[in-house]
């Protein structure tokens, strides 16, 4: 298992099903399950709690009481979509409105398809990663963000840089 | 032009400075929280549309009321359609508030300027950034 990544779109797998539109998907598809994965997702996030199937609260409006859960970023259903659909291995969720935050959540999972973004990696560099990317597998994330930077600049396997 | 909406729990406020006001943020800050409580049915205010993923299909690009200038139109989720939305906005008389993650591949026209949230346990803002 790992969280499969692709350069850009044309480099998907073409059996692979694409969702674009991350929310309409949560709304459609999701069972919003009370996981250790969704709890750290929301507090990362969205600074918030789990509470049940339909609703979460906000550590930060917590005088606004749980809300239902169609209120959360769609960055946020994005990652959620990987971590809960069950069919995270036939489809790939295209973080189109993921900003750094939530792409960055995206970085730290196992399982699931998704693309790279164009924005900072702000994950911690010495926790273990489990990414496939380009063919090949990266647990260092610096490793990672060396490959993405070689294809950023046209460099092929076995060239050097200059 | 300022505009502001109270509920008993927290306040809104817009501060637009521009007939296009261009709103790229991080997840969670509030921006579809508090366009969607201002859409809500307790929110009397005034001429104002909002288009999201849910809706965007349904823009009729000859719609009066994006030549109004009393109307404001948010574009959230705005990454999703970003044609319809540079076909429009440049060309229209309306405010206009576009919320992307992206800018790429978006094209506002000239009049437009950026905007960020400002938030804190009660209140949430919109106000020119640059």
């Amino acid at each position: 298992m790992a969280i499969h990544l692709y350069y850009e779109e044309e480099y998907i797998p073409s059996d692979l099903k694409i969702v674009k539109e991350n929310d309409k998907y949560f709304r459609d598809h999701i069972i919003f399950r009370d996981t250790p994965e969704v709890r750290r997702v929301l507090e990362n996030l969205e600074q918030a709690e789990y509470v049940n199937e339909y609703s979460f609260i906000s550590k930060k409006w917590r005088q606004m009481g749980p809300r239902p859960i169609e209120d959360l970023s769609t960055g946020c259903k994005t990652v959620l979509n990987i971590i809960l659909s069950e069919e995270t291995e036939t489809t790939c969720f295209l973080p189109i409105e993921c900003g750094k935050l939530a792409w960055n959540e995206i970085l730290k999972l196992n399982a699931g398809h998704s693309l790279i973004r164009v924005c900072s990696v702000i994950v911690p560099r010495n926790e273990t990663y489990d990414i496939e990317f380009n063919g090949k597998h990266f647990s260092d994330i610096s490793l990672f963000v060396l490959e993405v930077n070689k294809l950023d600049k046209g460099i092929q396997d076995g060239e050097d840089e200059f | 032009m300022i505009r502001e909406y109270k509920t008993a729990r927290m306040n809104f406020k817009l501060d637009i400075r521009d007939r296009v006001c261009l709103l790229c943020s991080d997840s969670s800050e509030g921006k579809s929280f508090m366009f969607k409580v201002m859409l809500s049915a307790e929110c009397n205010f005034g001429k104002y549309l909002y288009f999201n993923w849910e809706n965007y299909h349904t823009i009729n690009m000859n719609d009066d009321r994006f030549r109004n200038e009393e109307f404001l139109v948010v574009f959230d989720n705005a990454d999703l359609y970003k044609d319809i939305v540079s076909a429009l906005v440049p060309n229209n008389k309306c405010t206009f508030i576009v919320i992307v993650k992206i800018f790429s591949g978006i094209s506002l026209g000239n009049e437009f300027g950026m905007y960020k949230i400002n938030a804190d346990d009660h209140n949430i803002e919109m106000v020119k950034s640059v």
